[in-house]
């Protein structure tokens, strides 16, 4: 396996020391769970990597207010999920589970009790798999995504922060802090459904996030896909047809429109054909699981 | 010792070594030290799944700091094989699949011989390669091994020189030539089905990747630690291979992180020894990655099969005609013996009466195809058990009594001429139907899911030469305690658990008082054996246990007869005490068993230290003639089983769900039915990984999924909900206790069993394997659109 050095830093003054030295490829490691398979490969030759894991805070899940930055001008308080908890910790916690309930359930998708027990919600996020469990249910919860750089902290929009495939709107040097969840009105239901090869240990062939919000006199429905596109996906169109209603003829519109939103390729573990098939299938499965959630 | 079980056979006794495998204390090759001298090995690949080498420069990597020595192909001029002798250790001129090991590099490290590997330059021509083990057979295909014809093999092995075929066995039976059975027979068929049928190669996925140390001593002593189901054989082929006596080289094998075939015979092995040479005096340690695993050891071979069955109106099946092409891959050493047990078998277990079977083995630009658990049932069973249901369907008949009325039964000829022995498969067949509701039709779990049942059969001998030998020592201790030798390996069977069984069993003492001396198995040491495989350790290495102790049984009686003026055969053991039936006197074995006992009036003593040694080896396989397949016994023995599977598909996803498999085999006589048992569950679970998985190659042969990221075996989510096994016990004539295997004969049928119970739930067949998801559903889908 191509060498590397390894850094833990206790600050993040040495973190970003370590993340910018000049001439060298150095990139942040959280659970390892996607960079020693890529090292492994040769397809990621890093010159050193910088643990993150030791970074005050990153591994913390809580409630916090809104800040300057993320979660800005919302009132009530945000869940703060930070980059280096583990999926197990986001599966099993009880405010990601009242908060984000469609996270904690792809979070429990990933990979198996011991990829669980490392791999975190940053990682997935910076591997920037178009398959991530986590990445569609980010989308649908508008989540904001807090990253620092050497000199300045920003916010970036879930929906702005994927980019292409293992591409993400992180600038060199900067790291992934945590994510913030705006809060949701009570009532919210989220379904993640995905299909894979095996039960266990797999990644998804077709993964789907689907969030009912009540609004107005109804729901303002939110879709996402993952492993179809380049990138997790929002389906835009058939929220919109949704929010007219979830008789059985719109659900069978908004399923048609999420199908026209899928790009999917062929690949070792499925067809483009089948991802699109899936597609249907995983949509009406999961709008029919929520709308029979609806009081 | 507090626990005492006397009569253990037939008892669920704790395997021997749980408690040392389940607190980590058992060491693994990987986990033994060899101090500072050690040395690390790493292969080069060949790139190019068929190439000549033109030119090999090691120059740049040997100037690496670090790095001890290089050898290629260079340095192993000699062919090697178990059956058939066709490749060097490192690959002279040609490469014949993608990853054949090119050159060893030997360095202080791991990282710097990884490093250095990169560093040798190999200059290749690349030839046309070959995949598909049909086209590789045609008279026009590229030809992997032109030299064929000056390659050694045993006097039952059939190459055909000039063309890519290593093996053909010939089966001929009842009306029939070479052109096929007669045609007056097909005449009589009221139903005929003939089907072509593919399986990709698969790989045995152990949780211990093949690691192997070796060392070779200035003295000229080889010394190779392996995790190795065939110590023995390990040692003869280097013997043999590198010119040297038996008695120089030394295998010391510890406990197997698994087996299932990919550990037989001899793989990355010889490759380290040769390393080991070039830097005398130095162990060396080669350890594969799991993505060398599956593309530089060993993997099932790939099959074609074209067979034709026909049946009258009755359900009686009449005629069979069958073509199987194994893939074998680039050199099929072991694989020319998984053809011939292919075509002796070829019927799968059926009483056909007009039999013409040809089976092949060819070489294909893949890696290299040997043994794995089944040996070549499993992927002939999968068309012949599909073939079946299609002509019980054809004609009306359930088939599951359209298998009672055809399966091979005690007394039988069978399809090579021999009188098939005593076994009970109709039990077998009438055990999981009971299990699982068989003709009940049941409710699926959701509207979208529909339900279904299959059934399948089959047959499994010991593939093997037709002498192969196991030996065991017993040696008492002090105190009665006895510590049995054997050379047969411990895969997970629990072949160290029975072999304990049986020594306290006839020596009379409890189970807890036998130690198995045999870790590590050892060749300076250990007793012979000719390998764990074939399903015959319990039978045969069991045979050579139950002689050495009834051995050491007899000298003790002999001994205390003397002491007591009586005559051996009132005696008897019991609980570790010699009791007279005659003069109910007793003496307990401890200490006499090494101190012996004394004369009257202490004038002199009798006996001393009890050791006894056995051994066993069938003399009664014949040869099979060459053009017919004919003779008096082709084989020791057979197993035989079935499998009926309750599933249900959901039709929307294409997904199998499996609700439970009910095996039953006929195994003589369990031992110890724990064991038997969890054959049966993992037997299950394994089937169902080969059911649903296969190695997939890009058009260059290059490994598209050579991990387990993409290459998927069924994890512990995926199994089958329920697993429930029945044991049938039709003693064998010369199996200990009536004893004989069930290791690989568990997975054989699953594969078919579940796609007959895909096509009872949703009326689409599958040919091909892998199954798939997405493949039953476009299949489903296919078939919805053609009824519409």
């Amino acid at each position: 396996m191509h060498p590397f050095d390894y850094y833990k830093p206790k600050d993040f003054d040495e973190a970003f020391a370590m993340l910018t030295q000049p001439g060298k490829k150095v990139i942040p490691l959280a659970g390892s769970t996607d960079i020693i398979p890529m090292v492994r490969d040769e397809r990621w030759l890093p010159d050193a990597v910088v643990d993150i894991k030791g970074l005050p805070g990153l591994r913390d899940i809580k409630l916090v207010d809104s800040g300057p930055l993320c979660c800005a001008g919302q009132t009530a308080q945000c869940l703060y999920i930070g980059a280096a908890a583990r999926m197990n910790e986001i599966a099993h916690s009880e405010l990601v589970q009242q908060y984000a309930s469609v996270l904690a359930q792809a979070a429990q998708e990933v990979g198996h009790e011991q990829v669980r027990n490392r791999a975190t919600l940053g990682g997935n996020m910076g591997t920037a798999s178009p398959a991530g469990d986590t990445l569609s249910a980010l989308l649908v919860l508008e989540a904001d995504v807090l990253v620092k750089g050497k000199d300045e902290e920003r916010c970036i929009p879930a929906l702005k922060f994927f980019l292409g495939p293992r591409k993400t709107a992180l600038q060199p040097g900067e790291i992934i802090l945590g994510v913030q969840v705006p809060p949701l009105p009570e009532g919210t239901l989220g379904r993640y459904l995905r299909i894979s090869r095996r039960k266990g240990a797999d990644l998804a062939i077709v993964g789907l996030s689907v969030m009912a919000i009540p609004a107005e006199g109804g729901y303002q429905w939110r879709i996402g896909l993952g492993a179809v596109a380049p990138t997790p996906i929002r389906v835009p169109e058939a929220e919109t047809i949704l929010a007219t209603g979830h008789d059985e003829a719109t659900v069978e519109k908004a399923i048609q429109a999420t199908l026209a939103a899928a790009r999917p390729i062929d690949d070792i573990r499925a067809t483009a054909a089948y991802r699109r098939e899936m597609v249907v299938q995983l949509t009406r499965r999961a709008l029919q699981d929520i709308i029979a959630q609806i009081p | 010792m507090t626990k005492q079980t006397t009569d253990p056979v037939g008892k669920s006794v704790p395997r021997i070594d749980a408690y040392d495998k389940v607190t980590g204390a058992v060491q693994y090759v990987d986990d033994l030290q060899f101090g500072p001298g050690l040395y690390y090995g790493k292969l080069v690949h060949s790139p190019h799944a068929h190439a000549i080498i033109k030119k090999v420069d090691v120059s740049k990597a040997l100037a690496v700091p670090g790095v001890k020595a290089i050898v290629t192909g260079e340095d192993t001029p000699h062919r090697m094989g178990l059956y058939m002798q066709d490749r060097y250790i490192f690959a002279r001129d040609r490469v014949r699949y993608y990853g054949e090991p090119v050159a060893g590099v030997v360095a202080i490290s791991e990282e710097i011989a990884e490093q250095a590997a990169k560093l040798v330059e190999v200059e290749y021509e690349v030839l046309q390669p070959v995949f598909d083990p049909y086209e590789a057979a045609q008279p026009d295909a590229p030809l992997l091994h032109p030299d064929m014809a000056e390659y050694q093999w045993p006097p039952f092995i059939f190459p055909e020189p000039g063309t890519n075929i290593s093996e053909h066995f010939k089966l001929r039976k009842g009306k029939v030539t070479d052109e096929g059975v007669d045609p007056e027979v097909w005449a009589q068929c009221a139903a005929i089905v003939e089907k072509t049928f593919r399986l990709p190669q698969i790989q045995h996925v152990p949780i211990e990747p093949h690691v192997a140390v070796a060392r070779w001593d200035l003295s000229g002593e080889v010394t190779l630690w392996s995790p190795s189901q065939s110590p023995f054989a390990q040692r003869d082929l280097l013997a043999q291979g590198l010119g040297i006596p038996h008695g120089n080289v030394r295998v010391i094998s510890p406990y197997v992180g698994g087996g299932f075939g990919g550990k037989a015979g001899i793989s990355i092995e010889a490759n380290v020894v040769v390393m080991a040479k070039a830097v005398k005096g130095h162990p060396v340690k080669v350890r594969m990655t799991r993505e060398e695993e599956f593309f530089c050891t060993n993997v099932r071979q790939s099959l074609y099969a074209h067979t034709k069955i026909g049946c009258d109106k009755d359900g009686h099946v009449l005629a069979m005609e069958t073509a199987y092409y194994f893939g074998g891959g680039g050199y099929n050493d072991y694989g020319v013996n998984i053809a011939r047990a292919a075509g002796y078998s070829c019927t799968g277990p059926y009483s056909i009466p007009n039999v013409k079977g040809d089976s092949h083995s060819v070489y294909t630009n893949t890696p290299i195809g040997s043994a794995m658990r089944g040996f070549g049932m499993p992927e002939i069973h999968w068309g012949i058990e599909q073939i079946m249901d299609r002509l019980a369907d054809e004609i009306g008949m359930d088939p599951a009594e359209f298998r009672r009325i055809n399966c091979v039964k005690t007394g039988d000829t069978i399809l090579t001429g021999m009188k098939m022995p005593a076994v009970d498969l109709v039990q077998c067949i009438d055990k999981v139907t009971e299990a699982i509701n068989w003709g009940k039709e049941e409710p699926p779990s959701a509207p979208h899911k529909k339900r279904g049942k299959g059934i399948a059969i089959m047959w499994k001998a010991p593939a093997m030469p037709p002498n192969p030998g196991s030996s065991a020592i017993v040696r008492f201790n002090e105190d009665a305690t006895v510590n049995v030798y054997v050379g047969a390996q411990d895969i997970g069977q629990g072949a160290f658990t029975v072999a304990a069984q049986m020594a306290a069993q006839v020596l009379g003492i409890p189970y807890e008082w036998v130690r198995v001396s045999v870790n590590p198995v050892d060749t300076k040491y250990s007793p012979y054996e000719w390998q764990t495989v074939a399903s015959r350790i319990t039978w045969s290495m069991g045979n050579a246990v139950r002689a050495a102790a009834n051995h050491a049984r007899t000298q003790i009686l002999e001994i205390v007869a003397k002491y007591w003026d009586e005559d051996p055969a009132d005696l008897d053991i019991k609980n570790g005490v010699v009791i007279s039936y005659k003069s109910e006197r007793e003496q307990p074995l401890k200490k006499m068993v090494v101190y012996g006992l004394p004369n009257e009036n202490y004038e002199g003593w009798q006996g001393g230290p009890i050791i006894g040694s056995g051994k066993f080896m069938p003399t009664y396989v014949t040869n099979l003639d060459p053009d017919t397949g004919q003779g008096a016994r082709a084989v020791v023995h057979y197993t035989v089983g079935a499998q009926a599977i309750d599933l249900e598909v959901d039709t929307e996803t294409g997904e199998v769900e499996i609700l439970k498999i009910a095996s039953a085999y006929d195994v003589g006589k369990a031992i110890n039915p724990d064991l038997v048992m969890t054959q049966i569950e993992g037997g299950a679970v394994h089937g169902m990984s080969s059911a649903f998985e296969g190695m997939f190659f890009d058009e260059n042969g290059r490994l598209k999924n050579p991990s387990l990221v993409d290459y998927k075996i069924a994890t512990a989510m995926d199994i089958p909900k329920e697993i429930h096994g029945d044991i049938v016990e039709t003693p064998l004539e010369d199996g200990p206790w009536g004893a004989r295997g069930v290791g690989e004969h568990v997975m054989v049928q699953t594969a078919p069993a579940i796609a007959n119970a895909i096509y009872n739930a949703t009326g689409v067949r599958f040919d091909d394997l892998p199954l798939s998801a997405e493949k039953i559903y476009r299949a489903i889908h296919a078939q919805e659109e053609q009824e519409q």
